[in-house]
């Protein structure tokens, strides 16, 4: 017959055990609202150069040290790089990004997720890595079905097919 | 402490006794489950196919095809990692509740903090070792949280978004951190344990096999199992999350990655700075009289706080001598108990200890015991050296019994309970803190020993045990007390030789 301590012992571990094993997974978490899809965009892509390089005169060239003789001077700073998205004409988002690093030379970088409801719908998107030259950018409109749960991801490479949505 | 706090840990007491009462060991369990986790991950290491494809097929093997041993033991360790989280998370908020993060104490606290860094960051890590939805979503979201401090040139988010973007090395890189970040850790626990005297970094047998086996039962009642293997185009409806690991999670997406940061940036500084904005009055050091000191050691080896260090004599002469480091001094006086020059006898006006208290010195002590002798009055009469810390003992002074008061009870030379009892004491009661509860760790264990001859200074064996008495009785229990002292008296009525005043 166990005794009271033991029966006492018994109970707290089988409380501490039972903790352990409800909330290692419950409550259930949802990472999109019920019956969503996600928009997942991520976006990591450098601007133009806002100036171009220029050649080095001869006498400029002459007053450097012999061996910081490059032929042309590139100013660093790139672009911001403004990236729009719309669903069914509704806009989801309309972000402008700074250029990283001390220069602003570096990536403009954007991610975001975003919760749509499940169906058909047309989403627009835009980026447009030129601020002398709004709306000159990238564009892609397309019209696609989203199931609950689905995770459709934006992203952006001029090599890589300009905005990809897969 | 809280006064819920210590009636929760009494009531388990009950049922476990203090030596192995989870409450009173939460350091003790944290290293327990540690090793639990080592020993359970270097055979799920084995096993693990570290490849990206391999991941998550080689887990489901383990957890299906034998999960009389892997399946065991994979739910074993994830069991074992929550209990981890829990126990350090109570571990915290005791030594919190009771303070002690002040002075002597602020390297331990300070030393913790990044321990719960290191936890969190291994047991997340832990958690995309699978490789199934649930990882790719945690993989995902401290990639998000990563980013916002804008390190490399690259977002992180980027190595997880889009098929195919997980590749063998990054795969490599969780597991080399899976095996790094808990080696920090240990590394961290051994640093944290660095002032302590004698720490307790491992529980008794009676609470290691009850934590084991209530591990085991979990992991055989309720299996860890994976969720679907990791797909980035599709997120599942709902995910069970490990709510110990990966509460960070929801909460970021619940506010934003920035409000993590400064609710855990803040706590990180909070806690750290706790010990500068607590100091609280300075206590006056042990002090070592170098001309009485014989480097024994012995105060080197009771300081509950490395405090007291042992090094080469500095006048020249051969041998040894103690250092107090102040900064790590509670003015305990374990350190003057402990001194074999402490005792009462010696033949000196003025008593002086190798190491002592300047606001307590040996030679008040026996100066105070004197007084308290004279007022002994009536048969059996019993004198009482109380700690000032346990139960209030001014409720034991009366017709028959005078209290002398201690800082601690292992500041108390053994020899001065032969000292009460040649001076005319007929019994001798010590009032400790309750077993668990010392103020300063060790006191109340430390004269235990020294009583029952397993430690130095010992109480000779002359000495009537039967005259002596240990109570260990907590803030609240001056009843227990009152109650240990009649029960002395009785013990000593019954003495057939009762010619002892």
């Amino acid at each position: 017959m166990p005794s009271g301590a033991s029966l006492a012992q018994l109970a707290t571990y089988a409380a501490f055990g039972a903790l352990l094993v409800a909330l290692s997974r419950h409550p259930a978490y949802r990472p999109v609202p019920p019956g969503d899809a996600l928009l997942q965009v991520s976006i990591a892509h450098a601007g133009v150069r806002l100036r171009p390089c220029r050649r080095l005169s001869a006498q400029e060239l002459a007053a450097r040290a012999p061996n910081m003789r490059a032929a042309f001077k590139c100013p660093r700073a790139r672009s911001p790089v403004r990236v729009s998205i719309a669903l069914d004409g509704r806009a989801l988002l309309d972000e402008t990004l700074a250029p990283s690093g001390f220069a602003r030379d570096g990536l403009s970088t954007l991610y975001r997720r975003i919760p749509v409801a499940a169906g058909t719908h047309l989403l627009r998107v835009q980026v447009d890595d030129d601020v002398r030259a709004p709306h000159a950018g990238a564009l892609r409109e397309i019209e696609l079905r989203l199931d609950a749960g689905q995770v459709l991801s934006i992203d952006f490479g001029p090599q890589r097919d300009g905005i990809a949505i897969s | 402490m809280p006064g819920l706090w210590v009636a929760f840990e009494r009531m388990l007491d009950r049922a476990f006794g203090p030596a192995a009462n989870p409450l009173r060991n939460l350091g003790a369990l944290g290293f327990l489950l540690f090793w639990v986790l080592a020993a359970s991950g270097i055979y799920l290491y084995v096993r693990f196919d570290t490849s990206i494809e391999g991941a998550y097929a080689s887990i489901q093997h383990l957890s299906r095809a034998e999960w009389y041993l892997g399946g065991v033991l994979r739910s074993v360790h994830r069991y074992a990692a929550d209990a981890f989280v829990v126990v350090t998370l109570a571990h915290l908020a005791r030594e919190w509740a009771a303070g002690r993060f002040r002075r002597f104490r602020a390297f331990s606290w300070i030393s913790g903090v990044p321990l719960v860094w290191l936890l969190y960051a291994s047991g997340i890590v832990g958690c995309w070792l699978v490789w199934d939805q649930r990882a790719l979503f945690s993989a995902l979201a401290t990639a998000q949280w990563l980013d916002v401090l804008g390190l490399g040139a690259e977002p992180m988010t980027r190595n997880f978004v889009g098929v195919g973007s997980v590749g063998n090395r990054l795969f490599s890189l969780f597991v080399f951190l899976h095996v790094g970040l808990p080696l920090a850790l240990l590394a961290g626990m051994w640093v944290h344990v660095q002032r302590l005297g004698r720490p307790r970094t491992a529980p008794s047998r009676a609470l290691a096999l009850g934590m084991l086996a209530m591990l085991l039962a979990a992991a055989l009642a309720s299996p860890v199992q994976s969720a679907a293997p990791a797909d980035p185009t599709h997120l599942p409806a709902m995910l069970e999350l490990d709510w110990f690991v990966l509460f960070a999670h929801p909460l970021m997406y619940a506010t934003s990655p920035g409000a993590l940061w400064v609710l855990v940036g803040v706590a990180t500084v909070a806690l750290i700075a706790l010990p500068r904005f607590a100091r609280g009055a300075a206590p006056v050091t042990a002090q070592v009289s170098r001309a009485d000191c014989n480097g024994c050691g012995r105060c080197v080896a009771d300081c509950p706080y490395q405090a007291v260090l042992l090094g080469p004599r500095s006048d020249g002469r051969r041998g040894w001598q103690v250092e107090v480091l102040a900064k790590r001094c509670a003015a305990c006086g374990i350190c003057a108990g402990a001194c074999p020059s402490s005792t009462p006898f010696r033949s000196v006006r003025e008593l002086v200890s190798g190491i002592d208290l300047p606001d307590l010195k040996v030679h008040d002590l026996r100066r105070r015991l004197a007084q308290a002798l004279a007022r002994l009055a009536g048969r059996p009469s019993v004198l009482v050296f109380a700690c000032a810390q346990a139960a209030r003992s001014d409720g034991l002074a009366g017709p028959g019994s005078a209290v002398v008061g201690l800082r601690c009870l292992g500041m108390l030379p053994p020899s001065f309970v032969e000292y009460a009892l040649r001076r005319g004491a007929g019994g001798v009661l010590l009032l400790g803190c309750r077993e668990g509860e010392c103020a300063y760790r060790l006191g109340t264990d430390l004269t235990v020993a020294r009583l029952a001859g397993a430690r130095e200074p010992h109480l000779r064996a002359n000495v009537p045990r039967s005259r002596v008495r240990v109570a260990t009785c907590g803030a609240g229990e001056e009843a227990q007390a009152a109650a240990e002292l009649v029960q002395l008296r009785r013990a000593l009525a019954r003495e057939p030789d009762n010619a002892h005043a």
